[in-house]
């Protein structure tokens, strides 16, 4: 529960919501996004945009069930390359959002309030993303349920010490998560945009008979009683401290995996500590991106604020301070472990044939951050969205770089074998882009991207007990 | 304050709308010990303190489930760790010992979250009878602002005797008045 507002200073409140914000102005503000669909071409213009994508990857993958996973240029010994990178990729910003969603629920900021649905949605849907990557990358994706323990005619169990099925729980884990979290979350709001649609309706400025009763059954007849609310809140809570053990235990689980093998470069203690933070960081790149594009789509300024911009901006400059941390203690280590397979990958990092990888992390993910530093830059949209955007390319060259850089050289010169990425590769990754954007923008279009209830709630800290 | 009077169904509530969380709480409180029937509050938000004012004391259910479900998928997903690789198919590799269960961990967690959060969810749902698309509540003459920015005391009948008018009474004595005062049929 929000404390009570007397106890916070009235300047800093007042600047996460433009004054005279009623209960009324904003559910009418983020219900009109959901039923008068404004920048109506804007939006089929990024709709199509993401559907075609969603067609590349659509064509990638009929290529791939064709052909197999040798058309992504995988080989002997660079067995994994872009499609457990991408995954990787995918999956860290959708653990990124997820902590920082539970985080932002348990400790109850008040400024989270008009981020934390952003927040839930972009983890859920990057979780979505990531979710094509494990069955497809099998080279028979169709015998999937090879990986779940199940009764089967040759009595065989999967290996459960193998990272393969970790993830298969672990992704199963995440998705139920996250969709219970949103979800939870999306209730209450559904029974606004329900009686709202109900309105409309009376007032004759809409025949959404359809919606309302789409919105009705989705809102599972929530009326708002107060032991409901009470258990609500607590369930709502409940499952953000799910989440929080879930994220750790995926990211640090991720290290885990690396560890299990025997190759150089992957064995750093401080692996999965710099696993989450990277993860985070990506997430939060992520939330910035989809926040400025949402507020400059939708005309949200009133209720994300310069103010929410600027939290975000500190966000991202801490993260970046930590990625940098971790980035130069493995350095550290590295160079004064003695080990000298570690520190040929070290080496080979740098200025090896996928060098670039290396000095994209440094200058698109932890160098443009410390733009941040200055507070004009930190509430600029503009700054945050491309900050944003090298920081989400910066963390995808850092899982490549991880993976790749090892494989393809470990310990005998002789077992080294170069790698290169094909263009199905890129189109498979270029098309779970696709996906995510399009279910983004059905998500922005059709429900409330914005928690009505938590801005209601802020409202009520901030402008007084009336509402 | 309009009233309806003899209705001929049966009532589910006498329903009072308020323009304000403060009036919708103090009412509560007002009416808590009056012994007049079953009090609740309809909200768009949840409000602080409307547990107490209604008098009631929910238990820690939710926190028992998640802690409960958390044990058994921990407990679960470790058990068919162990049970697969020491006892079922035994398949040793370079004497390394069988129950290895640091490498068990991590789907063992993971599950044990998904349980967790799994039962939380479904256990908010059943305790408060969801879905439930239809309810007398939504009788109440402009019940829709219940999820807008109206707030809305109702004294459902708990006994045989239930009294509207002196429920009316109680309500008309009020510092803070309703915007309006009904007797919403079942």
């Amino acid at each position: 529960m929000i404390s009570p507002s007397s106890t916070r200073p009235k300047p800093l409140v007042s600047s996460i919501i433009a004054p005279g914000q009623t209960f009324e102005s904003i559910g009418g503000t983020i219900a009109d996004i959901a039923f008068t669909h404004p920048m109506r071409r804007r939006w089929w213009v990024a709709f199509a945009f993401s559907l075609a994508l969603v067609g590349v990857l659509g064509a990638a993958l009929l290529w791939l069930f064709i052909e197999g996973v040798g058309v992504w240029g995988n080989n002997i010994p660079v067995t994994w390359a872009l499609d457990i990178v991408a995954y990787d990729w995918w999956i860290g910003v959708a653990s990124g959002g997820l902590l920082v969603s539970a985080l932002f629920q348990l400790l109850g900021a008040e400024w989270r309030s008009a981020l934390n649905r952003i927040t839930e949605t972009v983890s859920l849907i990057a979780a979505a993303a990531a979710a094509v990557y494990p069955i497809i990358h099998l080279g028979r994706p169709w015998f999937f349920y090879w990986n779940l323990p199940y009764p089967n005619t040759l009595l065989l169990w999967p290996q459960v010490r193998s990272p393969l099925f970790w993830d298969a729980v672990d992704i199963l884990s995440f998705l139920v998560v996250a969709l219970a979290f949103w979800y939870i979350g999306m209730i209450p709001d559904f029974a606004t945009l329900r009686d709202r649609a109900i309105a409309r309706i009376a007032k004759k400025d809409d025949k959404g008979l359809l919606r309302a009763q789409l919105y009705g059954i989705v809102a599972l007849g929530w009326r708002g009683s107060a032991l409901h609310w009470h258990r609500w809140t607590q369930a709502y809570r409940i499952i953000a401290m799910l989440g929080v053990v879930l994220v750790v235990s995926l990211q640090t689980g991720a290290a885990v995996m690396f560890a299990g093998s025997v190759e150089p470069g992957w064995h750093d203690t401080l692996l999965p500590v710099a696993y989450l933070f990277a993860a985070i960081f990506s997430g939060v790149a992520f939330i910035a991106v989809a926040t400025v594009l949402l507020r400059a789509i939708f005309g949200l300024s009133a209720l994300i604020t310069p103010r929410h911009l600027d939290v975000l901006a500190k966000l991202l400059l801490i993260l970046g301070l930590l990625n940098l941390y971790c980035n130069a203690t493995e350095f550290f280590a590295t160079a004064l472990g003695g080990d000298a397979y570690d520190a040929g990958v070290m080496h080979r990092r740098m200025v090896g044939s996928q060098a670039w990888a290396f000095w994209t992390i440094a200058l698109a993910s932890l160098l443009p951050v410390h733009l941040f530093w200055f507070a004009a830059i930190r509430r600029s949209s503009l700054a945050l969205f491309v900050v944003g955007l090298l920081v989400a390319l910066g963390l995808f060259a850092d899982h490549f770089m991880v993976i790749v850089v090892t494989l393809q050289h470990d310990f005998l010169p002789s077992a080294a074998h170069p790698y290169t990425t094909s263009i199905w590769d890129i189109a498979t990754f270029i098309g779970s882009i696709g996906l995510f954007l399009a279910l983004m923008l059905l998500a922005m279009r059709y429900l409330p991207l914005v928690s009505i209830v938590e801005m209601k709630r802020l409202a009520q800290s901030v402008h007084g007990r009336r509402p | 304050m309009s009233a309806k009077h003899a209705s001929p169904a049966p009532l589910y509530a006498v329903s009072a709308e308020f323009a304000s969380p403060e009036a919708v709480l103090a009412a509560a409180r007002a009416l808590r010990g009056q012994n007049l029937g079953r009090l609740d509050i309809h909200s768009p938000v949840p409000l602080d303190g409307a547990i107490e004012a209604l008098g009631l004391a929910p238990r820690a259910i939710p926190q028992m489930m998640a802690v409960g479900a958390c044990i058994v998928g921990f407990a679960a997903m470790m058990g068919l760790c162990i049970y697969a690789t020491a006892y079922d198919y035994v398949f040793n590799i370079g004497g390394r010992p069988l129950i290895s269960w640091p490498a068990f961990m991590v789907p063992s967690v993971s599950f044990a979250t998904l349980l967790g959060a799994a039962a939380v969810f479904l256990n908010m749902t059943f305790l408060n009878r969801l879905p439930l698309l239809n309810h007398p509540a939504f009788n109440i003459p402009n019940f829709e602002r219940a999820t807008q920015d109206r707030f809305f005391l109702t004294v459902e009948p708990r006994h045989d005797v239930f009294d509207p008018v002196a429920v009316e009474r109680a309500l008309a004595r009020l510092a803070l008045r309703a915007v309006a005062v009904h007797r919403v049929p079942r």
